[in-house]
């Protein structure tokens, strides 16, 4: 048995529809209990405002103002619009990451196919941020720079298409090369403990967790961010060309 | 893990657009607008900071201008009360001067009328004991020594 297939997902309710497994596995319920953790945060700080902000109010008056002067300030036009999207962006992958650091929670952002559809809804979602802007024409119009020599934007079009279709592979392959390296690690360190069958092993592992650990904590913020900010970054620049 | 897993990408996009969806509609929208409202709160309350220092300065500007106006007014009052105190001074001392002059010699007159008044008078009193005398001694027969005794006693009698 691989190490690693401790990070594999695990059936707890079987379900397909239509030929489609849409089994219910721990993962998906790291997802929906994330989704609940923010929402309810998020829900109960908006229902008890106060002028003088409680520890929750701070906290998520905090990461609103961090997303808005710092990633959304990207925006030059409906900055207030997208703030909603890219506060769920941040919050979903920041609680994701972290609640796959939990003992007994899967690691979901550690899992490709969760990368992937954030990184494919965030291109749908720039992509129709583009059209709805410029239109279909004026968007694809817009893929290349202004004032290029028509035989050169005609080389540079298919260029810049694929690099549409590479921006979301990349945020999806980074965020999840992220999160399982660090899982991966800590795995590789406690198998240590197996592999040698001796007490005396025991403080690598250990130390060595501890010490991922911490870093993981780190990574799963700075994730996030990035995640978010290249998010913001790409609608920046589909909305407002280059 | 690395095999496509079609439940979970469904169920993450699902759940993730949920969220999105409850994040705009519900969850959001309050908080946005309090923190939006306290902003403008507080832009407008640094605003109206600034404009009231603006007009604080002004104020005190105009302040000082009207007090400096003041001290000026005040120093020529000053000076002009200065003047005229010393223009009366002068005008009753040169008054009270001409008054004495005017009582002064009108002293001198009087002195001099009394005094050729008296004058006048000695000179008819020294006549008639002159007189007075010349009878006496006409009417007596004297000596030289007599003569001079008589005339002495009647200067005595004239200044007693």
């Amino acid at each position: 048995m691989s190490v690693l297939e401790h990070l594999e997902q695990q059936t707890i309710m079987p379900l397909e529809v239509g030929g489609v497994d849409l089994s219910i596995t721990n993962g998906v319920i790291t997802i929906w209990l994330s989704v609940l953790l923010v929402f309810t945060v998020f829900l109960t700080v908006s229902r008890r405002l106060q002028l003088v902000p409680g520890k929750a109010q701070s906290l998520a008056e905090v990461v609103i103002l961090f997303l808005r002067d710092e990633v959304a300030g990207q925006l030059h036009h409906g900055r207030e619009r997208w703030l909603p999207f890219i506060i769920a962006v941040f919050s979903f992958i920041l609680v994701n990451n972290l609640l796959g650091l939990v003992p007994g929670l899967a690691s979901a952002t550690g899992n490709i196919n969760v990368t992937a559809a954030l990184a494919v809804t965030v291109f749908v979602v720039v992509q129709a941020a583009g059209v709805a802007r410029h239109g279909v024409l004026g968007y694809i119009g817009s893929l290349v720079p202004p004032g290029l020599p028509l035989p050169i934007a005609v080389f540079m079009l298919p260029i810049e298409i694929v690099s549409q279709f590479a921006k979301p592979f990349s945020l999806a392959v980074r965020l999840f090369a992220n999160i399982f390296a660090g899982h991966a690690v800590m795995l590789m360190l406690l198998s240590l403990i197996f592999f040698f069958k001796s007490y005396l092993i025991l403080p690598l592992p250990v130390l060595g967790n501890t010490a991922v650990l911490v870093f993981e904590v780190f990574v799963a913020f700075i994730q996030a961010y990035i995640f978010t900010y290249l998010t913001t970054l790409y609608i920046a620049t589909a909305v407002e060309g280059h | 893990m690395f095999e496509f897993e079609p439940g979970l990408f469904i169920w993450t996009a699902v759940s993730f657009g949920l969220l999105v969806l409850l994040l705009y509609k519900v969850a959001l929208p309050p908080l946005l607008a309090f923190l939006a409202q306290r902003e403008q709160q507080i832009a407008d309350q640094l605003a109206a900071a600034a404009a009231d220092q603006q007009r604080s300065a002004e104020l005190l500007a105009q302040h000082k201008k009207e007090l400096a106006e003041v001290h000026r007014k005040a120093e020529e009052l000053l000076a002009q009360a200065r003047d005229e105190g010393r223009k009366t001074r002068d005008e009753i001392i040169a008054k009270a001067g001409g008054e004495a002059g005017l009582i002064l010699e009108k002293a001198k007159q009087d002195l001099a009328r009394e005094k050729s008044a008296v004058l006048s008078e000695a000179r008819k009193e020294i006549v008639d004991l002159v007189t007075a005398a010349a009878g006496k001694i006409l009417r007596q027969k004297l000596t030289a020594e007599q003569d001079r005794a008589l005339i002495e006693r009647s200067l005595q009698e004239s200044r007693g």
